[in-house]
């Protein structure tokens, strides 16, 4: 009989090997056959989800300039419970205490609180505030690096329980520039005024969703991350609007409400052609990174939200109206009765008496009379149409919030009265906002063609899609073109020497406007005898016309010795910031003096 | 002694081995290779999890920093910022005058031999 050599040692591997497939075998066994839940709730316990969410949208002026966009941040919060059982509560309220400025009675009061996991100390801190701290969430606390080291003191400390939470905030790098376009949005990240409120779908981030599990030092463990949907960052927003034009337009406004006390002032500056709007700036303004500090008021973009009587800058649209109508004719004559006339039995004034002038001139001397005879030749329903056709009483659809439609009550309407005809035509008993009154002048500027106003160029979303683009839009034809030209030529002499606008005049460009100093109606009935809306609406070269700028002071005037109120004429407060933002913007944007006027050396030289 | 030597040299030649099943040795290699393959494919795979997400944090990294140097450059380039410094350093920067521009504008058909140009001393041609 044959032996058989290390049986023993055979059998011992042999069942070794084979316990071990046994073993693995029935794991399986059971894995497949329990439910599922006994298999995947111990797993479950460890999975954590999180939603990450995209970054708010850019906001970015017509040549990219950043005006708003998301910057990474930090809450800064205390873990009390933790604190009290593992920390150093002293060292915390000491650090804690020197480099945040809070009182360590404060901060005594919140480590008290024992039951609590967490309570916040700053919220939104930048990157930049928090040099000194170095987050340890393997070790759950924070080191501590005090910026003036004692001798012999430690460089560092750790603080246990302190956290360090990562966020995100909105930061407005330009401030109060284009604040009240541009607008803002709160800590949740929810656009509140202007394009941030408009435009608030695109801008906002999407959120993601992520679904995996943790490691002892509580870091993700990628391979077990089974849900990876990743967060989507918002459009970005691109204005037509321009920072250094925009600047400059808000500094002149500024200087003017000091030197005249005006209680507000607004300007726009906007492109003939196109309707883009370049400019919009309202003061009194604020600084978007400390909204909240504000008074309402301050945020009220005046530009578009504010209804006023325009005073003599709706002549323009009146004579314009009637000489495209061939009511009259720019030579004609209207007897402007030496300053004085009654009609309806109500009297009518004009600053300077006259006697006959003719249409052109009733323009250039902003003769009330005048333009209320002119009115009346057309006949109430004509008249009404005629400003219609600006789309007078009709938001404009500029694309930002809180824009208004004014007020013009038609002739069919009970406001309208026998006097109304007299009086909506120099500015009265019609409420416009400054965007409408600049829309109205470009229509003239732009050869009878109004453009519809957009302060929104594109939005373009990360990956360079376009989702939105806003072409220039025509918004109707209020005049034919050879009226529109007569009325750019009429409106240049409102700037001449004797004109009530020559302050507005620009060296070495032609200016079409026109001034208008109009009384503020009293709420409780009537108009104030000495607070006035004063405004210089116009375009330039008038020979090419290429931007229009509209200027509104709201009650600007010092009072003199004698208790007069004097500096409040619209050629006077608003021509001079006319002049100083065209003087800047011709040269900006490199506009030709006086159209295509070339000059040419001559053979002799 | 002889004897004994004999007697493990005919042990020797009567010892029988016993065959290991061919086809169980070709299974247990091959399930031993796959496991082992698995374990290289899973400790890889844990590897490239531990790269990927390093490159995600180095990613978001970089992404907090452009916006924040992005955030930077923004306010330096605020106009009220860049006037002040204009200020400090005494530059006296300004737009220039009317007299100190020349434009040179494209030559139109009906001016065929001068240059357009715009300056002091120059005829005016319209």
């Amino acid at each position: 009989m044959s032996e058989v050599r290390n049986k023993g040692r055979i059998l011992m591997l042999a069942l070794l090997v084979v316990s071990a497939f046994i073993g693995i075998g029935a794991r399986l066994y059971v894995v497949q056959l329990k439910p599922e839940a006994w298999v995947l709730e111990p797993m479950k316990n460890n999975l954590r989800e999180t939603n990450p969410v995209g970054s708010r949208g850019a906001i970015v002026d017509r040549n990219g300039e950043i005006l708003a966009l998301d910057v990474p941040a930090y809450d800064v919060g205390i873990d009390p419970y933790d604190i009290s059982r593992n920390g150093d509560a002293e060292a915390v309220i000491r650090c804690l205490s020197r480099e945040f400025g809070i009182s360590e009675r404060e901060l005594r009061v919140m480590l008290a609180d024992t039951d609590k996991r967490y309570k916040p100390i700053r919220k939104f801190l930048p990157e930049s505030r928090l040099a000194n701290f170095e987050a340890k969430p393997a070790k759950f606390g924070v080191e501590y690096f005090p910026p003036h080291v004692t001798d012999g003191g430690p460089t560092n400390i750790f603080l246990r329980g302190v956290t360090l939470t990562e966020t995100s905030m909105r930061d407005y790098p330009k401030r109060e520039l284009m604040s009240h376009v541009v607008g803002f949005s709160n800590a949740e990240g929810v656009g509140c005024s202007g394009v941030e409120l408009v435009l608030n779908d695109y801008l906002k981030g999407k959120e993601g969703r992520r679904v995996s599990t943790r490691d002892g030092r509580r870091q993700e463990i990628y391979g077990t991350r089974v849900v990876d949907t990743p967060p989507e960052d918002g459009a970005t927003v691109y204005l037509t609007l321009d920072q250094q034009l925009q600047y400059v337009v808000e500094d002149v406004i500024l200087r003017m409400c000091d030197e005249f006390q005006a209680n507000a002032a607004w300007a726009i500056v906007q492109k003939v052609d196109t309707g883009e709007i370049l400019a919009m700036a309202s003061y009194p303004t604020y600084d978007l990174n400390r909204y909240s500090q504000a008074p309402p008021e301050w945020m009220r973009n005046c530009a578009i939200s504010v209804n006023y009587e325009p005073g003599s800058v709706m002549k323009a649209a009146a004579i314009a109206g009637a000489l495209d109508n061939e009511v009259v004719s720019e030579s004609d004559l209207i007897d402007c009765e030496n300053g004085y006339w009654v009609y309806a039995r109500r009297a009518l004034r004009d600053s300077h008496g006259m006697g006959e002038m003719s249409v052109a001139d009733v323009i250039k001397h902003s003769s009330n009379i005048g333009t209320a005879k002119i009115s009346l030749a057309m006949g109430d329903r004509l008249f009404y149409t005629r400003l219609k056709a600006f789309h007078f009483g009709e938001r404009l659809g500029v694309g930002l919030p809180g824009e208004e439609a004014g007020i013009f009550y038609s002739p069919l309407s009970p406001n309208w009265s026998k006097l109304s005809i007299t009086r909506i035509g120099m500015g009265q008993g019609i409420a416009v906002t400054s965007l409408q009154m600049l829309s109205m002048m470009d229509a003239i500027a732009n050869d009878g063609i109004q453009m519809k106003p957009y302060v929104v160029s594109k939005v373009v979303a990360p990956d360079g899609e376009v989702l939105v683009k806003n072409e220039p839009e025509i918004l109707g034809r209020p005049l034919t073109r050879s009226t529109a030209i007569q009325m750019q030529r009429l409106l240049a002499r409102v700037t001449e020497e004797d004109g009530t606008g020559s302050k507005a005049r620009v060296e070495g460009y032609s200016i079409a406007g026109k001034t208008g100093t109009a009384q503020k109606v009293n709420p409780a009935g009537g108009y104030y005898e000495k607070n006035f809306v004063s405004s210089f609406a116009g375009f330039l070269p008038a020979e090419d016309p290429q931007i229009g700028i509209i200027v509104v002071a709201d009650d600007p005037g010092t009072i003199n010795a004698q208790g007069r109120k004097e500096n409040y004429y619209g050629g006077s407060v608003c021509g001079p910031a006319f002049a100083e933002i065209a003087e800047f913007a011709v040269r900006y944007l490199k506009i030709a003096p006086d159209g295509n006027r070339v000059y040419v050396m001559g053979s002799d030289e | 002694m002889a004897g004994t030597r004999k007697n493990e040299r005919t042990n020797k030649m009567n010892e029988v081995r016993v065959p290991f099943p061919m086809m169980l040795a070709n299974v247990l290699v091959a399930v031993a290779v796959l496991g082992l393959s698995y374990m290289w494919l899973n400790a890889r795979c844990d590897a490239l999890g531990r790269d990927i997400k390093a490159a995600e944090l180095e990613l978001a990294q970089a992404q907090k920093q452009a916006r924040t140097e992005q955030e930077r450059w923004a306010t330096l380039t605020n106009p009220s910022n860049l006037r002040a410094a204009i200020k400090r350093f005494d530059l006296n920067m300004s737009m220039p005058r009317e007299s100190q521009i020349v434009k040179l504008e494209r030559r139109s058909e009906r001016t065929t031999t001068a240059t357009a140009m715009l300056g002091r001393g120059f005829l005016r041609v319209e």
